[in-house]
């Protein structure tokens, strides 16, 4: 299965110059425009929003060299297939997480505008929304092609959309909020057995998916 | 000498295609041509070994194991190579092999390269800029370089010119060999399999034909080529299939010698593959 998992980190690495300067342009102008706001908004929005990309670009790439048909005369299970890509996209998200709590560490020691708590949350958003997105993409990605995907994508951002409006119009102040360390915690628990609850769900329908596919 | 795989009664239905208690085995050390039309079933047939798709009944042995309950152990040695390039066509060979190390266990690092510098593929240039016939050549490097001990080709040599595909048969013909291992080879060229392979299995509308030696359709099966009268005294018995061409009756015998020596008359000559294959399919019986 490490091999699958090296098949897509390659794939993405052939985009590594575009993805790189995307990502160091879209920084330093949200920095230079929002300062301190700009890298709580990287780390919970847009950065999400870019590893949202990633299993469409391996079902492209899938698609494009007709794979599934050689992936399935190889020592490698329908399981372990539909599971390596699930741990590429989440090396990914992982990987974008990993740059967010970095830069997000960076900016609060450089502005001191908002509190710790908020840039590390920000940058933990961002990795629940980008896993939460991928696992509900990856089980249309596997059976019903990129096209399908693209709808999927373009309705959860609706909603995305439309949750962040409803807020807004409620007034609610984010940066206001200064949660005690227990409601953190409880609000972490949830959001990670949730994750975890979804993520299942996802797995286990695109095994069954992918098996009545190739059935 | 055991059989590498064994087809029993494997049978598939879909709305508009029925894969019909196919029966028929690969002994160790053979190469096995798998002829028939489009359509016939021969893809699927792969496809069911590979279990891409689901067998409604029968079943597959390979090496001696059930198809499924060895799964993995079984297409660890198995090589394969399709009619189309299936892999990523932004790698490059060394690239090809960082991935499949990390998915063959036994893959051959050293037996890789050999087979790159015997094929002359650079290890560095993108495969997008190989030609069909590199391609097809990286394919068969991959597939041997995993140990394998059983080779399925499906359509494999398709679209090659006549000198890389004689040097892929060479390939073929060094991997067997070794007595331990087989070939099963889809192909429409039946020229490419009349001089490799050692068995001819023949699938017609989802239907196995028969499953012969090849030495058995060459040098028994014969073509009677004769006018009306001629054709009217044929026993019904010794004709496989036959079809009228203008003023010319062919009919396919499978006892060319017996032939030879009841119907004097007639011109009895040896047969092609090719021509069994268009008899079977567009002849008729009498």
């Amino acid at each position: 299965m490490n091999g699958l998992i090296i098949k897509d980190l390659i794939t993405l690495e052939k985009q590594k110059i575009s993805t790189i300067a995307g990502l160091l342009f879209t920084t330093i102008a949200f920095l230079i425009f929002w300062q301190s706001t700009g890298a709580l908004l990287l780390g919970a929005v847009v950065l999400p929003f870019l590893t949202i990309f990633t299993p469409f670009t391996f079902r492209a790439s899938d698609e494009q060299w007709k794979w599934d048909t050689y992936a399935i005369s190889l020592p490698v299970s329908k399981k372990q297939i539909v599971a390596s890509r699930y741990l590429s996209c989440s090396i990914i998200s992982i990987a974008y997480f990993l740059f967010s709590l970095a830069l997000n560490i960076g900016v609060y020691f450089w502005f001191q505008d908002h509190s710790i708590t908020l840039h590390l949350a920000s940058a933990f958003i961002g990795l629940g929304v980008s896993l939460l997105f991928g696992f509900l993409i990856l089980p249309t990605s596997f059976t019903k092609g990129l096209e399908v995907s693209v709808w999927v994508l373009v309705i959860l951002a609706i909603i995305f959309i439309g949750v962040v409006v409803i807020i807004k119009k409620a007034n609610f102040d984010i940066f206001s909020l200064s949660p005690t360390p227990s409601q953190i915690t409880l609000l972490m628990g949830l959001s990670v057995a949730t994750l975890i609850g979804i993520f299942i769900g996802s797995y286990l329908v695109s095994v069954a998916m992918y098996r009545k596919l190739h059935s | 000498m055991g059989n590498i795989l064994e087809i029993e009664n494997l049978s598939k239905k879909y709305p508009d295609f029925t894969l019909d208690s196919l029966s028929f085995s690969i002994p160790q050390g053979t190469i096995m041509g798998m002829i028939g039309e489009n359509g016939a079933g021969k893809t699927t047939t792969i496809n069911l070994i590979l279990n891409e798709m689901r067998k409604d009944g029968g079943s597959i042995k390979i090496f001696g194991k059930d198809h499924l309950e060895y799964e993995k152990a079984v297409k660890e040695r198995i090589g394969v190579v399709f009619d189309d390039f299936h892999f990523p066509d932004l790698f490059n060979a060394n690239e090809m092999e960082l991935f499949l190390k990390g998915i063959y266990a036994t893959w051959q690092p050293k037996t890789y390269r050999d087979y790159l510098n015997r094929f002359g593929l650079p290890l560095d240039k993108q495969i997008k800029a190989f030609s069909k016939g590199m391609k097809v050549k990286l394919s068969f490097a991959v597939a041997l370089s995993h140990q394998p001990q059983l080779l399925i080709l499906d359509e494999a040599t398709s679209g090659l010119d006549p000198v890389m595909r004689d040097e892929m048969l060479d390939i073929l013909l060094e991997f067997i060999q070794d007595e331990k291992n087989g070939v099963l080879f889809s192909s429409h060229i039946t020229d490419d399999l009349e001089k490799i392979t050692d068995y001819i299995t023949f699938i017609h509308k989802g239907k196995l034909l028969f499953s012969k030696t090849k030495d058995e359709l060459l040098y028994h099966y014969g073509l009677i080529k004769c006018g009306a009268e001629t054709f009217n005294q044929i026993e019904k018995a010794d004709i496989i299939a036959y079809r009228k061409q203008d003023y010319e009756w062919q009919v396919l015998v499978a006892d060319k010698e017996e032939a030879r020596r009841k119907y004097r008359k007639c011109i009895i000559d040896s047969v092609t593959i090719s021509e069994i294959m268009l008899l079977h399919v567009k002849g008729e019986k009498k």
